[in-house]
């Protein structure tokens, strides 16, 4: 692979973090289950604990750049939806922050309703008796 | 000599007229935009609130307030995307018919808009610009 290309999947997977720490942190509280859908998605993405830092602490040094293969962007959009349900909460800010996300993708934004309902629709199974 | 003196008044006749459609234009546009604001406060959309609206040249100048938590993720806002241009101009006319009158003129005298964008608390971060074309494939 060469290296111009590693940069920009660099600067992705950093700018996915980047999006998940203000994500988390646009209705201003940041909370346990939210710092493990950080953990988890950086381990995922192979990010050293060094760069997470970086991202933490210095999120405007991190340029956002969007994904263009198919499979990446739907997986960084599901980090988004996870992100913003995880504390039980639909904040509307970060609602709208989810279907810009999904919009600048190139998505329609009734993408993370659908998201959403589906997250919904396997706890409901997973709670209901069999 | 004949010539030249023949060009030069040719060129004084035509000029002004050149001059003074455009100049016609602009106001015609200008007063546009006054009695589109005066007559049609908009005060906000769904994330965002409309701060100013102006025009400056052949450009219609928009700006807009977003909450400081979309603040980080104005290259989202202004991702140069079909779909978030289209965003934008859905955006707009949902000020209304007024607005929408006002885009037939728009697209009429092939105007650009540019949308700057303000997270609140902070400065200018980011803009926009939006073709006539843009809302004309709405």
């Amino acid at each position: 692979m060469d290296s111009k290309k590693e940069n920009i999947q660099d600067q992705q997977r950093l700018g996915q973090l980047k999006n998940l720490v203000m994500l988390a942190t646009a209705d201003e509280r940041f909370t346990d289950s939210e710092l493990a859908v950080l953990l988890a998605v950086a381990s995922r993405e192979n990010i050293t604990p060094e760069e997470f830092n970086d991202v933490i602490e210095n999120p405007d040094s991190v340029s956002i750049t969007l994904p263009e293969d198919e499979e990446t962007k739907l997986a960084y959009l599901r980090d988004m939806v996870a992100m913003m349900m995880v504390d039980g909460e639909l904040d509307e800010h970060e609602l709208a922050i989810c279907k810009l996300y999904a919009m600048a993708l190139g998505y329609r934004g009734s993408i993370v309703d659908g998201m959403i309902a589906g997250v919904i629709d396997s706890l409901d199974a997973e709670a209901s008796p069999c | 000599m004949k010539k030249l003196g023949f060009l030069l008044l040719a060129f004084f006749l035509c000029f002004p007229f050149v001059g003074s459609a455009q100049n016609v234009e602009t106001e015609d546009f200008d007063s546009l935009v006054a009695k589109f604001n005066a007559e049609c406060p908009i005060t906000s959309g769904e994330n965002w609130a409309l701060t100013s609206f102006a025009t400056a040249g052949d450009t219609v100048l928009i700006e807009l307030q977003v909450p400081a938590s979309l603040g980080g993720f104005m290259s989202l806002l202004t991702a140069d995307t079909d779909n978030v241009k289209r965003l934008w101009v859905r955006e707009l006319n949902s000020f209304g018919e007024q607005w929408k009158t006002f885009v037939t003129r728009l697209i009429e005298a092939d105007r650009p808009v540019r949308l700057y964008f303000t997270p609140k608390g902070g400065d200018t971060a980011a803009e926009i610009v939006l073709r006539p074309s843009d809302f004309k494939n709405q």
